[in-house]
């Protein structure tokens, strides 16, 4: 009887085993992976959606390294050292081939993978209302900025890229070459600005918005790019300078054409009140500049407080806790990194060939005051670059590792910023676009000594000063080319662009002396050269450079300036003339490593 | 694909057209349904006739013959195969060939006949009946084997599959490889089945200790398995999991109902492997102030470093003037015990086998040991009439102490133990010399001191496995029959490590300096299998037997991996994990999970017992199959594989014509078909998402290109055989050759810029081997108080590549380059080939090759340097001289024995051999490039000094800044042997006792002679499972000597 029982639920157990095997096989076969995220669970939420901000992010930091150094060395600013391999050196001479490490576009396109596959998503999640509309415009557009930054990375090194916008989703899509189309830079531009300027928000995250926090001590705010300067940068290349104008406006005056703060007076205004300035602590003493405060300790500053907010548009930082590892000790110091860059002795030329003017720190400027000591140097090139056991060393990415004594502050903390955009980036490139938009004046204005000492027939006077300013200190122009920078006493004036100062002024420098009717092209000079002097080694040189160059129709605007810097370069003399030549005909880009 | 199909569907059309021309004819012939064979059954060795042997002929006849070994048995038909059986006697299949009277000859239990049971997917059969090369394994001689874990005792036992040791360490198993390479990527070994589940055979994770391995077969003691059936290509049944073939094991079962205990003690030793030579203190003392001379030091700085002062009244005198054989202090002999216990019996319900194990067993390295403890419970219920069950229960827990070996330079104690200085020593030593108890930290020359790891540092390894499976039979009808399995696997794996701060030199982490180092580490495992099939069996017109079957298997498998790793605890005596600095503390794992689901339908025809057909399909779906494949058919959303097969053998013997010849066993094979191999990443096919920090913030990316086009590795397999029996049986042959064709190969495809990922892990390779293996068993003397066996075998493969998507891949290993193209092996040596040692700067100057610097700048190769071939005659030496050096795989390996019995003594010796293989010497790599503090071998002595010096010793230089011991042939060495692998020998105590059955004693020796030109401790060894590391020597426990008494006692 037992077994009958027994012989029952065996047959009970087989039925049921059957039953397993044979149902739903669907179900049977899927599984998820627990240490990843499966597709089907990656956009969901605006949380979700955040992560993948958060994602890609974390992928543009993996570009700091390549970013610079395509940017710079290729310029005329930096150059190889000893200790600089091979391949570096064919990048500093112009004669990479394509298997070049530095050259490897591979991270480029990770990021815009990882876009495309967001910006698909994100459309897809707000088709199925998994986000809301404010929500899916401002992580779009973000990610959109994103993406067309570093396409417009791509471009300039790399003159003609596969430009691909839809994710990847079969394989054999991989064997497809008809989804990596091939565009040279003036069709990628024209896509790019026609992509970018239907993003449908250009502003920053408003505050609440869930990406905007701190995370071990770090603000985010800054993290994210300007979507736009990214615009405005599009059209400078593509030509369209009021539209530039106009994008770089709306970020000059992101507080707003009228208000009354210290954010709103100084905030990315160049503003004497920045404490941004070269200054020194006494007369005709060269040795007493200023070192902590000014203009060098905005690349030391902490991410929080009020001076970096001024002034810093986009940096994101390297903490020793998390990946990546800064790259730059490894790239520029000479201790606890392998020094593989130094300034070019043509860029540390151009710094001496400036003039300093003396200031108190206390910024109370005197005409009698200012055209008194006359060093023969820029001294932001002082705090530039510094000279290690006999060699000149990159600093600015230094100030958070190495100490006043050169050695690391802490050999295991490799801390440091990347910085991506400034307001004196923004203020040159919007002055490059007034240039070329034809308000020439304005241009010198903000990259001399500031709006109201150049629309002032009596400049230098204090603010206090008991005089009526009422038709002075103002370009009287539309906008985006209207700045009032009216500050005075009877009647009383503290108008939105009074505290602004000009990239040279806040430098103390002497401005340059051009005569104001002069054509586009001195103006554009000048600009270019400040840019080498202000933002050496961010990152912007190249394609400044190239930029001008195409939109002269002059290869020899940049084939002579790497000219000038192989020539002056005790490793790479031999290699200047062949990379002249090279760059005269036009051959100005990098080999694409196709796979 | 489709042409595949083609091509066996034609292959199977024609031989059933051959078959059914041929039972035609023969059908006609057989007119009478009655055929009377007499006979009789004598014993080989006696010559004296068999009582109580069973013969049958399916279920149409039985007899069984008288005290005088006769028989008479009627058949339904003339042309049949009768099945001889009988206690003691070994299972025999006898041609009636039409003749009326047979003379039989038996042998003895145990001998190696071309009728025994071999067991295949479907069902076990006799071998002769079988169309597919499949080899059985007699496990008799496990008893006298058992600190061997079934796959390291496989080792020489078949043809074709070639077994290496991982490395001397208790448990740790081998590297299987049936019929040489079918993957690149994947798991090149064959599937393992145990009791009809799929025994999942995966080190989850790794191990946190360097190069160990945790075994899963350690788990199975070889005395608990009656048979290992090595499939090779009769695994096509198991669908995309068959492509490397399969080994079958089956353990224990109570063969009858009496109540029988067995019980074995035994004792043992271990020996030291032969020390390397390395200098002794004098000629390193020369050697360092040397090499230090060429890091820039000068003379007076040399002179005053502390080893170099001879003033024994200086402190430190003592501490640097000692001669001290480091080897011997980490080597260090041990001993093993082992008792276990085997219960079989049962009634006519139930029966059950019971077994019981513990062992423990010393390892060659100080303080490593194994501990062992198994247990295991098979029943067989008859739950009915129609219903039997049975069911598998076993449980296994080890723990095992163990060091770091392989690639571990600060902690590896026996790479130490071959770098350290000998003029230090282990211990402090007070200014006059007299030794501390305590232990000498790491050096001025930043080398660990061995003896710390192997007394002050812990390697601890826990592993639990469960197994158990159930299975029920149930006859629907006599013909129909309907089976179910169910098996649950659950194995879990403790692994614990300390370094000490003590001793050993520190690493440098990102963030910290790591002095003392902790580690756990847990891993496990849960398998699901379900294996449902329904069969059909029937016998038509007494001649045509047919068998079809058609069934599912379910596997479900879940592996999971947590680890945390520590630094910089406070003290020495705080070694767990959660002591070291809260800030470095890493953690980490992974899960992993996949589904697979088979159909699979197979059916067997064979026709008077001559002609044999076998056809086989399989349709598999798994969690792992992309789910957009271009190949197999598409169900709803799934892809199932499609994978065919067919097999034929044609017992020639059985012919009439063959009618009382010489030759006893005359049989053709050939098989046909398309096997899998799944292992291809769980979720490679899954589009996923993984972690991405921004600082702190954990944001979401793609992880890598997923291939939603992604299969299973399709393996095509050709096999040809022949099997041959002569005089009586004693000399039997078997010989195949086979071919076995990868295609889409998994491989990791360059992705294009453009797509943002640098690979994507594609099915565009293909990999073709081919090989020939063959056995020969003869048994020299029979005669009634001795005989004599012996046996060998051999193998042979040959890879190449056929297809890669890129030109070549190249693969690093310990030091090691391979490079696998189109054309050449997968897995070929890749490096430098050095041609002597410049004599002089002139000869130097002469050919005037250099290296080029990472600047671009030249170096002038010097006298003393090594001459390098340039190969592309450009003056430089660099990458593109690089040529093949050779590979790991043996030109062949095989084995043979000797199994010599007289009268109750039997002696049994088992060599085995690989030739032609080549090895990467990493170790003396290490110990000759001279181009860092460490200790060097006695070779070096003979180092170039001056110009005109003529040696094959380069010179020693601080950093090698010309790259001399870069990977180049010098460290390629022949890692060929013939080793005797086992010898044992055993006597059958007379018993009178009623009480005792039996009682054997057994003397046992592992390793004792190993024949080899290899400089290494040993060329037997496999630091990884994967084919791009095989032939690597990175200082692994060598195998050792052992020897092992026993008695096994019968109840």
């Amino acid at each position: 009887m037992k077994l009958s029982l027994i012989n029952k639920m065996g047959v009970a157990f087989m039925a049921t085993g059957i039953c397993v095997t044979l149902s739903s096989c669907k179900k049977m076969l899927d599984v998820e992976p627990q240490t990843s995220v499966g597709a089907a669970n990656m956009y969901r939420n605006v949380f979700d959606a955040d992560a993948a901000v958060i994602g890609v992010y974390g992928k543009v930091m993996k570009l700091a390294k390549p970013y610079v150094l395509l940017n710079e060395l290729r310029g005329d600013l930096m150059d190889i050292t000893s200790n600089s391999d091979v391949d570096l050196r064919a990048l500093s001479e112009h004669t990479a081939t394509v298997n070049n490490p530095y050259i490897d576009p591979q991270p480029f396109y990770e990021v815009i993978a990882n876009c495309n596959d967001v910006l698909y998503n994100f459309k897809k999640m707000y088709a199925q209302s998994k986000i809301k509309q404010d929500e899916f415009n401002q992580r779009y557009s973000d990610v959109g900025s994103i993406r067309s930054w570093v396409y417009l990375q791509l471009g300039i090194h790399f003159g003609k890229i596969p430009y691909v916008t839809n994710p990847v989703v079969q394989f054999s899509d991989l064997k497809d070459s008809s989804n990596f189309p091939m565009v040279t830079l003036p069709v990628l531009i024209d896509s790019l600005v026609s992509f970018t300027e239907k993003l449908p928000y250009t502003e920053n995250y408003p505050t609440g918005t869930t990406l905007l926090t701190t995370v071990d001590g770090y603000s985010t705010q800054k993290f994210f790019i300007n979507k736009n300067i990214i615009m405005g940068d599009l059209y400078l290349w593509q030509g369209q300078y009021d539209k530039a104008a106009e994008r770089y406006k709306r970020v000059l005056e992101i507080n707003g054409p009228t208000g009354n703060s210290e954010l709103f007076y100084n905030q990315y205004r160049i503003s004497s009140f920045n404490n941004a300035s070269i200054s020194y602590t006494r007369a005709f003493d060269f040795s007493s500049l200023v070192y902590t405060n000014g203009w060098r300790y905005l690349f030391e500053r902490p991410q929080v407080d009020n001076e970096f907010n001024w002034e810093m548009i986009w940096s994101l930082p390297f903490d020793k806790n998390f990946e990546p590892v800064n790259p730059f000790v490894d790239l520029f110091s000479p201790v606890g990194g392998s020094y593989l860059v130094q300034p070019a002795q043509q860029a540390i030329d151009l710094w001496n060939s400036q003039t300093q003017v003396y200031v108190f720190t206390a910024a109370t400027v005197t005409a009698g005051e200012v055209l008194r000591d006359n060093f023969p140097l820029d001294s932001r090139g002082v705090f530039t670059y510094r000279i290690i056991n006999g060699k000149p060393v990159i600093m600015k990415y230094l100030y958070n590792y190495l100490g006043t004594n050169n050695q690391p502050i802490n050999p295991f903390s490799k801390a440091g910023k990347w910085f991506l955009t400034r307001a004196a980036t923004l203020h040159l490139h919007y002055s490059e676009a007034a240039n070329r938009a034809g308000k020439y004046k304005l241009a010198y204005a903000l990259v001399n000594k500031g709006i109201g000492y150049t629309y002032d027939p009596f400049p230098g006077n204090s603010v206090s000063a008991n005089r009526d300013v009422t038709n002075y200190q103002q370009t009287f122009l539309p906008y985006p080319y209207d700045f009032d920078a009216r500050g005075g006493q009877a009647p009383a004036y503290r108008n939105t662009w009074y505290r602004n100062i000009g990239i040279r002024g806040r430098a103390n420098l002497k401005p340059v002396t051009l005569p104001l009717t002069d054509s586009v092209t001195n103006v554009e000079n000048m600009i270019i050269t400040e840019d080498a002097l202000e933002l050496a080694y961010e990152g912007e040189r190249w394609s400044d450079l190239l930029r001008v160059a195409i939109r002269r129709n002059d290869p020899a605007f940049i084939a002579d300036k790497i000219y000038d810097k192989l020539r002056k370069s005790g490793l790479s003399a031999g290699a200047a003339n062949a990379a002249r030549t090279k760059l005269l005909a036009r051959d100005w880009f990098l080999p694409f490593k196709f796979k | 694909m489709i042409y595949m199909y083609k091509k066996i569907l034609t292959l199977s059309l024609v031989i059933a057209a051959f078959i059914f021309a041929a039972v035609q004819k023969l059908y006609a012939q057989d007119a009478t349904n009655k055929f009377k064979v007499e006979g009789k059954v004598i014993n080989a060795a006696t010559k004296k006739p068999v009582r109580g042997i069973r013969l049958t002929y399916k279920y149409f006849a039985a007899s069984i013959t008288d005290s005088a070994g006769n028989f008479s048995i009627t058949l339904p038909v003339k042309e049949a195969l009768l099945l001889l059986e009988g206690d003691g006697y070994q299972s025999k299949e006898v041609p009636v060939n039409g003749l009326a009277a047979l003379n039989i000859v038996m042998y003895e239990d145990g001998f190696p006949s071309s009728s025994e049971e071999v067991v295949l997917p479907t069902a076990p059969v006799t071998k002769t009946l079988t169309p597919y090369a499949v080899t059985g394994v007699n496990v008799t001689d496990g008893w006298n084997r058992y600190g061997e874990t079934p796959d390291a005792y496989l080792q020489g036992k078949v043809a074709g599959l070639h077994v290496i040791r991982r490395s001397g360490t208790q448990n740790i198993g081998a590297a299987l490889f049936l019929r040489g390479i079918n993957s690149l990527y994947a798991t090149n070994q064959p599937l393992i089945v145990v009791d009809g589940v799929i025994f999942s055979n995966t080190s989850v994770g790794g191990s946190i200790i360097s190069n160990n391995y945790n075994n899963p077969l350690s788990t199975i003691d070889v005395r608990d398995i009656d048979n290992i059936s090595v499939l090779k290509d009769a695994s096509f049944l198991y669908g995309t999991k068959g492509g490397n073939g399969a080994i079958i094991i089956t353990t224990i079962r109570a063969k009858e109902l009496g109540t029988k205990i067995d019980f074995a003690a035994y004792g043992g030793y271990n020996a030291v492997p032969k020390n390397l030579p390395v200098m002794s203190a004098a000629d390193y003392r020369i050697y360092l102030s040397e090499i230090l001379k060429t890091k820039g030091l000068s003379d007076a700085e040399i002179q005053s470093q502390p080893y170099m002062n001879d003033d024994p009244s200086n402190p430190t005198y003592y501490a640097y003037h000692n001669q001290t054989n480091w080897q011997d202090k980490v080597l260090k002999k041990s001993y093993t015990k082992n008792i276990y216990l085997k219960v079989t019996g049962g009634d006519n319900i139930a029966r059950y086998a019971i077994s019981l194990g513990f062992l423990n067993n010393g390892g060659i390295t100080k303080n490593t040991d194994l501990s062992k403890y198994n247990m295991r419970f098979n029943g067989d219920l008859n739950l009915s009439r129609r219903m039997t069950a049975t069911t598998n229960l076993a449980f296994t827990f080890s723990e095992q102490n163990i060091r770091d070996q392989g690639n571990a330079s600060k902690t590896n104690p026996l790479f130490l133990a071959l770098v350290k200085a000998p003029f230090l020593r282990t211990n402090d030593v007070s200014a006059t010399g007299v030794e501390s108890p305590i232990l000498a930290d790491k050096d001025t020359l930043n080398i660990s001191n061995p003896v710390a790891i192997t007394d002050l540092g812990e390697g601890i390894n826990k592993a639990y496995r469960f197994f158990g499976s159930i299975g029920f039979n149930y006859d629907v009808t006599k013909k129909l029959k309907l089976s179910n399995t169910i098996g649950i696997i659950y194995n879990k794996v403790r692994e614990n490590f300390f370094i000490p701060r003590k001793g050993v030199t520190p690493d440098t982490l990102t963030t910290a300096v790591a002095f003392s180092r902790l580690g756990t580490q847990v891993t496990s495992l849960f398998s699901l299998y379900n294996d449902t099939r329904l069969t059909y069996s029937a016998i038509f017109k007494k001649a045509h037997s047919f068998t079809a079957r058609a069934g599912a298997r379910y596997m479900y498998e879940k592996t999971e991996q947590d680890y945390g790793i520590g630094y910089n605890s406070a003290i020495d005596e705080l070694v767990s994990v959660g002591n070291g600095v809260n800030g470095l503390r890493r953690i980490g794992g992974g899960i992993g999970e996949s589904k697979w689901l088979s159909t699979y339908f197979n059916a067997d025809y064979a026709y008077a017992d001559k002609y044999f057909l076998s056809a086989n399909l399989s349709a598999d779906a798994s969690s792992r199959f992309g789910k957009n494949g271009t190949s197999g058919v598409k169900i709803g959303s799934t892809v199932f594989s499609l994978l065919p097969s067919v097999a034929a053998s044609w017992l020639i013997s059985s012919e009439k014509i063959m009618a009382g010849s010489k030759i006893d066993l005359l049989k053709l094979r050939a098989s046909y078909g398309i096997s899998g191999n799944d292992d291809i990443g769980n979720y490679t096919a899954q589009q996923t998402y993984v972690s991405q920090n921004l600082l702190g913030m954990q944001g979401l990316v793609r992880a890598g290109l997923a291939n939603n086009q992604l299969q299973w590795e399709a393996v095509k397999k050709l096999n040809l055989g022949l099997d041959v029996a002569f005089l009586e049986e004693r000399l039997q042959l078997s010989f195949d050759i086979f071919k076995n064709k990868t295609d889409k190969l998994i491989v990791y495809e360059p992705a294009p810029t453009a797509s943002g990922f640098d690979y994507v892990v594609s099915n565009s390779g293909g990999l073709k081997t081919t090989g020939l293996e063959a056995s020969l068993s003869y048994r020299i003397l029979n005669k009634k108080n001795y005989n004599w066996d012996a046996g060998f075998n051999i193998g042979t493969y040959k890879s190449s590549v056929t297809k890669l998507p890129s030109d070549k891949i190249i693969t690093s290993f310990g030091g090691a380059t391979y490079i696998t193209q189109v054309g050449s092996g997968p897995n070929d040596f890749y490096g430098h080939v050095a041609n002597g040692v410049y004599v002089s700067d002139v000869m130097a100057a002469a050919e005037g090759l250099s290296i080029r610097n990472a600047d671009g700048s030249l170096t002038a190769f010097k006298g003393g340097d090594i001459r390098f071939i340039d190969q592309n005659d450009d003056k430089v030496i660099d990458d593109n001289d690089k040529m093949i050096l050779g590979n790991p795989n043996p030109d062949f390996y095989g084995s043979f024995y000797n199994k010599v019995t007289y009268k109750r003594f039997s002696l049994n010796a088992v060599c085995t051999f690989s030739y032609g293989n080549e090895i990467f010497n990493y170790t003396r790599s290490q110990l000759e490039s001279m181009y860092n503090a460490y200790n060097q071998t006695d070779a070096v002595r003979n180092r170039w000094r001056t110009n005109g010096q003529v040696t094959e010793i380069p010179k020693a230089t601080w950093g090698d800044p010309m790259g001399n011991g870069r990977f180049s042939n010098r460290w390629i060495e022949d890692g060929s042997y013939l080793r005797l692998r086992a010898v044992t020998l055993s006597y059958d105590v007379r018993i009178k006792s009623n009480f005792f059955k039996y009682a054997t004693v057994y003397a046992t020796g592992n390793n004792l002679i190993t024949i080899t030109k290899y400089k290494g401790y040993d060329p037997e060894f496999s630091a990884t499972e994967s084919i791009f590391g095989q032939g690597v020597d990175n200082t692994l426990e060598p195998q050792f000597r052992s020897v092992q008494l026993g008695f096994r006692i019968g109840l």
